[in-house]
């Protein structure tokens, strides 16, 4: 019982701890994010396993974990509310090539974030040339170009 | 000051649910969250999950100094430190209720002798020629929440409270 009550704590803090703290913050992994993931898993790991280090105790930590996990994608899918929490909404950050300062404010995305991705994935020079950019679920920003 | 910029409302022609006012609150509880982590850390660094000025506390008594922890967490060793002025032996009593929260990993110095009587353990030390006594006791807390108990230091009662986190 106590090795549930620890795997579905820890699952909770984490999930609340990650959406509060925001897309961006995992939307753009830079090396020392992962270094960062890293040490919370390593921070993570005593209080998950407690003192017993058994092999035993490890698979049955990993089963709990992956179905709390399951029973979150589940009820995600069953109640779009839950889902809208979790998951967030996408959000329009320029609209006909204006870029829309309070919701990148809020949102912590830049004029050089959104020009990066209409780079990469449109080639565009211009904000301009940007329709709509969409910051979306998953914290990538997703670009609509305007049509010549 | 520069003002900040106002949420902007618009019109597209996306299949998009962007459904802006679940957005604004999701913004305010990110802010309200980010004072908490604040908080938090704050507090942290102040003691109150242990280990900081917060979670010392100082018992006097004519005579005798109790430092104790009252913040820790559980299996996190802890250090309760005892000053008496006295140049005859020293009997410690614990509470066998008290120590039954508790894991003794240490006694500095050691006890020359110890004995069970009354409900309690009690320890007995040497006096030093200089006229203080320093004992430490290292306990680990085996239990989460509030533990309670009196210390008997030379006949004089000590009340401790710790408060144990998970």
């Amino acid at each position: 019982m106590d090795l549930i009550l620890r795997g579905v704590a820890v699952y909770l803090f984490l999930l609340v701890l990650f959406r509060v703290l925001g897309k961006r913050s995992l939307a753009e992994t830079t090396t020392f994010d992962f270094v960062l993931l890293l040490i919370i898993g390593e921070a993570t790991q005593q209080a998950l396993l407690g003192n017993d280090f058994s092999v035993t105790n490890a698979l049955i930590l990993i089963t709990i974990l992956m179905g709390v996990d399951m029973i979150f994608s589940k009820l995600k899918g069953q109640y779009k509310k839950l889902d809208r929490l979790l998951e967030g909404t996408p959000l329009i950050l320029v609209d006909h090539g204006r870029p829309l300062k309070g919701r990148m404010n809020e949102s912590h995305v830049d004029e050089d974030d959104i020009m990066e991705a209409a780079r990469i994935n449109h080639g565009l020079e211009r904000m301009k040339q940007i329709k709509y950019a969409v910051l979306e679920r998953d914290g990538t920003i997703s670009i609509i170009p305007a049509q010549e | 000051m520069q003002r900040k910029p106002q949420i902007e409302t618009i019109k597209h022609s996306l299949d998009l649910d962007e459904r802006l006012p679940h957005k604004i609150k999701g913004w305010k509880a990110q802010r309200l969250c980010s004072i908490i982590v604040r908080v938090v850390i704050g507090v942290t660094a102040l003691g109150l999950f242990g280990g900081g000025p917060l979670s010392w506390r100082e018992v006097k008594k004519p005579g005798i100094a109790l430092q104790y922890e009252v913040f820790n967490r559980v299996d996190n060793e802890m250090d309760i430190g005892l000053q008496v002025r006295t140049r005859r032996p020293l009997e410690v009593a614990l509470p066998m209720r008290y120590l039954d929260h508790f894991k003794v990993e240490k006694i500095v110095p050691d006890a020359y002798k110890s004995s069970i009587s009354q409900g309690y353990v009690r320890y007995h030390f040497n006096g030093v020629s200089e006229g203080e006594t320093i004992v430490r006791f290292f306990l680990s807390p085996k239990e989460v929440g509030t533990i309670e108990g009196v210390w008997q230091v030379d006949q004089q009662h000590f009340e401790l409270t710790h408060f144990i986190y998970p």
